[in-house]
């Protein structure tokens, strides 16, 4: 639609995109994202099955990784 | 949106997707584990109470089996006192063992010596035997001389009994006929002269009993035997006096005259009476 009434609005002609804050933001939600998993897929190690973090226990027959 | 913004965001998002996919395995682990947790508590407490019980059960065991190994500590002791008491006793028991071994020893000295004392007095005595047995003949042999002497001596001495008696029947005799000759002489009888007639004997008392008395059908006279004879000095004719008791029963004439025996006849009977056996007869009424 842009593309469409670029022609003739006169902000209709492409701009160039610049970093700002959402960039920041996202940056900081990707960083706290990824520090979250790393923590969550460090404690899933701990309390998975075998030492896997995707795994489930079995009830009753909990088996930890041996540190 | 810059291109940075948009990788950020795609990355968030894959982030977000992959802290979705961590996270509910995650919880669903924590739940098990905490449930795995509380089930494990739950078997630590109750092993914990049974621990308890256990101890308790422990405690109690220990003290019983303190209190037995006390009674049993004491029945060491006991048996320890018993033991100490019985070897005291054992040892002097052998001391006593060996006093009695001492006093066989010693007692076994003495028997041989008593042995040999009771040969040396067995042969002692043996001689003492042939001894006594000697004597023995010997007194044998005197108490038979003495016996014959004696035999002798009473033969003897009945003979001089005899010849007293005979001695004293000749003195009366001759003193009754010295009293008939002098009666004779002043004109008075006593009753007949010597054996020929009936006399009264002036010696001596002679006493005895009738034996047994029979009557003669033919003479009707009655006939008496006595007791006495002419060891007692009855003489034939002599008259004798049947008494029974304090009662003057008759009188007897001596018709037949024998050693320790004699017969009569009786010439008078006092009124009412008889002669029977065992009364008395007697030579006077005094």
């Amino acid at each position: 639609m842009a593309q469409q009434f670029g022609m003739q609005m006169p902000a209709a002609r492409k701009r160039g995109s610049s970093l700002n804050v959402y960039t920041g933001l996202a940056a900081a939600a990707m960083l706290a994202l990824a520090v979250a998993c790393a923590v969550a897929f460090n404690a899933a190690s701990r309390v998975g099955k075998g030492g896997s973090p995707f795994s489930f226990q079995e009830k009753g027959k909990i088996e930890l990784k041996s540190r | 949106m810059h291109i940075l913004t948009k990788v950020f965001v795609v990355l968030a998002t894959v982030l977000a997707l992959f802290l979705a996919a961590l996270v509910v395995p995650l919880a669903v682990n924590a739940g098990r584990i905490e449930q795995s947790i509380a089930d494990e508590k739950a078997r630590l407490a109750a092993a914990e109470a049974a621990g308890a019980t256990a101890q308790a059960a422990w405690n109690t065991e220990k003290l019983q089996t303190a209190e037995r190994m006390q009674s049993l500590q004491n029945q060491l002791s006991e048996l320890q006192g018993q033991i100490n008491r019985l070897q005291g006793e054992s040892s002097q028991m052998l001391v006593e063992r060996n006093r009695a071994v001492a006093d066989r020893v010693a007692s076994e000295a003495k028997i041989d010596e008593l042995t040999q004392l009771s040969k040396t007095q067995a042969g002692i005595i043996s001689g003492y035997r042939d001894e006594i047995g000697k004597l023995r003949d010997n007194e044998l042999t005197y108490r038979q001389r003495a016996l014959e002497m004696e035999q002798r001596l009473s033969d003897i001495e009945s003979q001089r009994d005899v010849l007293d008696q005979n001695y004293r029947a000749l003195r009366e005799e001759l003193a009754a006929y010295k009293q008939d000759a002098a009666a004779s002489n002043a004109g008075a009888v006593s009753g007949g002269t010597g054996r020929d007639q009936p006399f009264n004997y002036a010696g001596a008392l002679i006493r005895g009993t009738v034996q047994e008395v029979q009557r003669e059908p033919s003479s009707g006279k009655t006939l008496v035997r006595l007791s006495v004879g002419t060891n007692d000095r009855v003489q034939k004719n002599m008259i004798m006096r049947v008494v029974r008791g304090n009662v003057y029963v008759g009188n007897i004439t001596i018709t037949g005259v024998d050693l320790s025996h004699s017969v009569g006849e009786v010439t008078l009977l006092s009124q009412g009476q008889e002669v029977r056996n065992g009364d008395t007869v007697q030579s006077s009424l005094r």
